[in-house]
């Protein structure tokens, strides 16, 4: 991992005659807008995390990969091909778009079928159940999409996706709507497919999500490639930039007292309750607090880290460069 | 993975976009709209001292000109527009399939829904004009050939325009409705240009300042049109940028 403007990255074992994705200098602007600047990267089979803010280009990186939007310059291919001009390879696709809508008059078991007839696929009535199933949605329900909630939209688009066992999977923010069991199942599958030798893209905007998704990561920040490589070296590298802790306790003054004179933490600003403290010593932060709050005798209500987030990711890796 | 057939691709595409356009609101609004005629049909059919030719010059401008294309406008420029508008254009243009296919599909799902809801009215208006059977089968054949170029023109409308509606109720009222009325070669190139021809050659009432293709040329003439269309929403759709 490197904040420095990354080398194309190479996912996992190369099983095919070409990379499975394969971006090369594409830029995509929308007249004075550069939504995509200069990105390069091969994929191959294995699970990527696309992380970006939102704004970032994802989707329109996607969409480009896709074929649904041309680049103004440079060259996307997938499986070798150009999605936008080869309609065999628009089968070997399957995408979950950012974007909510659905054919809101059709139930999911008939909206996943059509994706399943319209891909060709051989059995499309056991096709469009094992899909239903593997995301856990009732194939019997006789409810329209349109009256469904945005978890289970969410998971009508993932079926659509699967439905006919694509070699390329690019999902757009799949995990957004869904509640913390169905996220698990959905990276669970997500993993799975990974392993069966599938490419599998997927955009997020929240680091934890990507911290669970895939241990490659391509980051995205004002339209270009802003760093890649894996997860836990990206976490590393921020590991030397002081962290913001927001801490909510009965005890501000002599547990902020406290971590002050064992050197745990840098600044410190008190609020009423909330301790919000800067250190370099995350780790040594985590292992130490709780004991330290025993000591003396206060309660930890809340600990949260203010900069957890992508923005302090996408500062870091552009600004501090 | 088999491959989807172009006529399979065409009756899917059909189907899945047929579903999104009957809606009740549209249904409930058209047919409404479609009792106008009727009531018109049957107030000629007593009043005129030549409901003949008082019957086909109604036909012509208020069925032809208005009723057909307004009802044909409203679920054609949806087909595909609005599935672009909406975002769901996705899931049937990143699918192994021709964009012909779709494209066709599409005005078929249109066809479909704009046919009895303008064929019908206006073959009850016919029949209470109470002039015989010739109106009545001129009526049906022109407004199924008026129905299948309208809906070619305003698919294309649809995936053309922004607020495709306004630009095509705009179009309907000016071109096809006034300018076609009164202007021979502006007619040659309106669909009612050559509906009207065609129900005036069925039924013999002679209108001296219309454009007056014979009917052969005429409904080539309507063919064509819906072909070009076709060709050329097909190479819109390939085109475009997808959201």
């Amino acid at each position: 991992m490197s904040p420095q403007p990354p080398p194309p990255p190479q996912s996992q074992a190369v099983n095919h005659p070409v990379n499975m994705i394969e971006v090369s200098n594409a830029s995509k602007s929308f007249g004075n807008v550069v939504a995509v600047s200069d990105v390069s990267f091969q994929l191959n089979a294995g699970v990527t995390a696309l992380l970006g803010p939102n704004g970032a280009g994802k989707s329109t990186l996607f969409r480009m990969l896709c074929g649904l939007t041309t680049p103004t310059a440079g060259t996307v291919k997938v499986l070798g091909r150009d999605a936008r001009q080869d309609t065999p390879v628009r089968g070997k696709i399957g995408l979950s778009p950012q974007q909510d809508a659905l054919f809101d008059r059709l139930t999911a078991y008939e909206f996943v079928e059509i994706a399943a007839k319209t891909h060709g696929v051989e059995n499309p009535k056991t096709a469009t159940n094992h899909a239903l199933t593997l995301v856990d949605l009732d194939t019997e329900t006789e409810k329209n999409v349109g009256s469904f909630s945005k978890g289970m939209r969410q998971r009508v688009k993932l079926a659509a996706a699967l439905v006919n066992d694509p070699e390329i999977l690019i999902l757009d923010e799949p995990l957004s709507g869904l509640d913390p069991v169905q996220r698990n199942r959905m990276i669970e599958l997500f993993h799975n497919l990974g392993s069966q030798g599938k490419c599998v893209l997927i955009s997020s905007h929240i680091l934890d999500e990507v911290a669970r998704i895939g241990s490659e990561v391509l980051v995205i920040a004002q339209g270009r490639l802003a760093a890649s490589g894996d997860y836990r070296s990206l976490r590393t590298l921020m590991e030397d930039q002081p962290h913001v802790i927001q801490i909510n306790t009965n005890g501000a003054r002599e547990l902020g007292a406290a971590l002050l004179r064992k050197e745990i933490i840098d600044g410190i600003t008190i609020e009423d309750e909330t301790l919000n403290i800067t250190t370099t010593k995350i780790d040594l932060l985590g292992r130490s607090i709780a004991s330290i709050a025993r000591e003396l005798d206060v309660s930890l209500i809340e600990v949260t880290p203010m900069d957890d987030d992508l923005e302090s990711v996408f500062r870091y890796l552009i600004e501090g460069r | 993975m088999a491959t989807v057939s172009p006529l399979r691709a065409v009756a899917l595409t059909h189907n899945v976009l047929l579903k999104q356009l009957v809606s009740k609101g549209r249904l409930i609004g058209i047919t409404i709209f479609g009792l106008l005629p009727i009531l018109l049909g049957w107030v000629i059919g007593r009043q005129s001292d030549d409901p003949l030719e008082a019957g086909a010059g109604f036909i012509s401008y208020m069925g032809l000109s208005i009723l057909v294309p307004v009802v044909a406008l409203i679920f054609a420029s949806a087909s595909l527009g609005d599935t672009r508008e909406d975002g769901t254009l996705v899931y049937l243009w990143l699918r192994p399939i021709s964009r012909w296919s779709v494209t066709t599909g599409a005005w078929a799902a249109s066809t479909t829904i704009t046919l009895p809801l303008t064929v019908i009215p206006m073959t009850i208006a016919a029949v209470l004009l109470d002039t015989g059977s010739t109106i009545i089968f001129a009526t049906i054949l022109t407004t199924v050939l008026a129905v299948i170029a309208y809906c070619g023109i305003f698919l294309l409308l649809g995936l053309l325009v922004k607020n495709p509606v306004i630009w095509g109720l705009a179009y309907i009222f000016i071109w096809e409705a006034i300018v076609a009325s009164f202007a021979k070669p502006a007619a040659a190139l309106a669909v009612s240009g050559y509906s009207r021809a065609i129900i005036t050659s069925k039924t013999g009432v002679d209108f001296d300042f219309l454009f007056s293709p014979s009917q052969g040329i005429s409904i080539f003439m309507l063919v064509i049109i819906l072909v070009v269309t076709i060709g050329f929403t097909t190479v819109r759709l390939s085109r475009i940028e997808v959201p």
